[in-house]
């Protein structure tokens, strides 16, 4: 058995980012975002570094091989957690299906993306499965227009409600529900706009490709040739598609939002001793709330924008969300950070049970998270690092971007100064979100 | 360029806010609990005679009171005894240790904060918090 908060997956919380490195890193954000405005480069730079160099052809022929086992071993996790999620031990604990999904996948995902590429292509079950089905043969889209990334966002909003408003979250019985049910939603997905949607427009592809630009690997659109590049570059090649917003406010929110649950006065003044479903009812209003306080900041700093620059303030929105990527990335790091760290000792032990059967597969069931591995020192720094690290990078890729709309810097910087300031905003929330109280 | 005076201005107020951060006492007991190992040392030894105590009464399946919220320094002994009016186990997360609870027999729980960071005690079948640990 294995130890499990009350509201999910872990065994401890970090502790409340100390005061003055929270000052310094909001000091510093406020420093990056203005210091932008008037010392960066005057020209865009960052489409040209993101074409890359090619890699050595060694490792493009090393790439189908591994491919493949990335597909095998997709398919397999996927099977493994769907299976103990409906029908293994529905002992928090006792299970895989929580601590895969909660930690390795929903956050370990992300950083993998975000650091290797988009290794999700290879990994992703759903595409695998369509690949198998059809043979590979038959048209990759259907003749149905373009969803655009609203169905990934409402998707990604489907498991932020699991993970915080539902009041088991951790209970395998509800990752397993849940996980059929969106699991029969990309299939329909997939059988209304082709298989190519399960790339790209699916939720969590969606986002773990999304997140994948900011890697130093991919692989060229063009030759399917394996390409090095600086990191962050790859945010200037974001296609702008409707619902890019939606999806980036819905996952910025949901993280926003789970900082906002462990403050002492949402646990006490807000939800106080509401159990169930009326636990439920609230958390949900407060994520949707939240999530729409996220898209009110970027939607009325982008009007301002437009405004000074005579633009259509969709379209600006749309255009400069790309560079909301890296906070998003961040926020995630600075959250999960530990979690992820410790609860994959969990993950490993389980793996020898998985179902929660009493078994001890591979001698790993007795392998427990020490809570003492990393200090807390450490741990806020990597917290603070990592929310002023993302703010930088987004500040740099919407000051490439802005000169690349609007050639005039003059002009340029008048369409950043809103934006930036919105991302100071999501810098100093993100940070006062950690000193928790 | 006319914005180098605004970048001055603005780092002199971003240095100045960061300034400000230094004043709080609660920032900077963070840092020295954590980073010196013998003030966690004398810590123990003080309060070896008298570990913190910790009583909690529960009703009708919720803690009187309220959730509580006890903040800890490491190393520091606690003595946690919890009363219930239900029958089920006392569970401190993060350090893995439970007793049984049941009407006429309160869970006694004895150990050293020794981990840093915030943990849950909870009744385990129900899952209702009972204290809110914090470990610095």
């Amino acid at each position: 058995m294995i130890p499990v908060l009350a509201h999910g997956v872990g065994g401890r919380s970090d502790l409340p980012l100390p005061v003055w490195l929270f000052s310094y890193g909001a000091a510093f954000a406020v420093v990056i975002g203005f210091v932008a405005l008037g010392m960066l480069w005057t020209r865009p730079r960052l489409a040209q570094a993101a074409a890359g160099r090619a890699l050595p052809e060694a490792v493009d022929r090393a790439a189908g091989p591994a491919a493949m086992v990335l597909r095998v071993l997709g398919l397999l996790v996927f099977g493994v957690v769907l299976y103990a999620g409906l029908w293994g031990a529905d002992e928090r604990g006792a299970n895989i299906a929580p601590y895969v999904i909660y930690v390795s996948f929903w956050v370990g995902m992300q950083i993998v993306a975000a650091v290797f590429g988009d290794l999700w292509r290879a990994l992703n079950p759903f595409d695998t499965i369509a690949l198998v089905v059809t043979r590979g043969r038959g048209a990759a889209r259907s003749s149905r227009p373009d969803p655009g990334l609203w169905p990934a966002a409402l998707m990604l909003l489907s498991f932020a409600w699991l993970e915080l408003c539902y009041h088991e979250p951790a209970a395998p019985r509800s990752v397993g529900v849940w996980l059929l049910v969106y699991s029969a939603a990309t299939l329909a997905g997939a059988l209304w706009w082709g298989r190519g949607w399960l790339r790209d427009g699916e939720g969590f592809a969606a986002l773990f490709g999304l997140l994948s630009t900011m890697s130093p690997f991919f692989r060229d659109a063009g030759s399917s040739r394996l390409r090095v590049r600086w990191p962050v570059t790859g945010l200037a090649t974001v296609r702008t598609r409707p619902g890019l917003d939606v999806l980036i406010f819905v996952v910025l929110g949901s993280t926003t939002f789970d900082g906002v649950t462990r403050l002492d006065w949402w646990s006490r003044d807000v939800l106080g001793t509401s159990h169930g479903w009326e636990r439920t009812a609230v958390q949900t209003v407060g994520l949707l709330l939240v999530v729409s306080l996220v898209a009110f900041v970027w939607l009325a700093a982008t009007r301002v924008s437009a405004r000074a620059t005579d633009d259509d303030p969709f379209t600006v929105a749309n255009a400069y969300v790309p560079s909301l990527i890296p906070i998003v990335l961040a926020y995630a790091i600075a959250h999960y950070f530990s979690l992820v760290f410790y609860e994959s000792y969990n993950v490993v032990a389980l793996a020898s049970d998985p179902f929660g059967r009493g078994w001890d597969l591979f001698g790993t069931i007795d392998v427990a998270p020490d809570y003492r591995l990393l200090s807390t020192t450490l741990i806020a720094w990597v917290q603070a690092g990592a929310i002023v690290a993302g703010h930088l990078a987004g500040v740099l890729a919407a000051h490439d971007r802005s000169l690349e709309r609007h050639p005039d810097s003059r002009e340029a910087s008048r369409s950043q100064r809103p934006l930036i300031a919105a991302m100071v905003v999501y810098t100093v929330a993100g940070l006062s979100l950690l000193l928790g109280a | 360029m006319s914005s180098r005076p605004l970048i001055a201005l603005t780092l002199a107020a971003a240095l100045a806010l960061a300034g400000c951060g230094d004043d709080d006492p609660s920032g900077t007991s963070t840092t020295t609990s954590s980073t010196a190992s013998t003030a966690a040392d004398e810590s123990t030894t003080t309060a070896a005679a008298t570990p913190t105590v910790i009583d909690v009464v529960v009703v009708d399946g919720e803690p009187q009171g309220g959730e509580r919220h006890v903040r800890l320094s490491v190393g520091e002994l606690v003595s946690l005894r919890v009363e219930a009016d239900v029958s089920d186990e006392v569970h401190v997360h993060g350090y893995d240790l439970s007793d049984d609870v049941a009407p006429g027999r309160p869970a006694e729980l004895a150990f050293t904060a020794d981990i840093p960071g915030q943990f849950e005690v909870e009744l385990e079948g129900s899952g209702v918090v009972l204290v809110a640990l914090t470990v610095t």
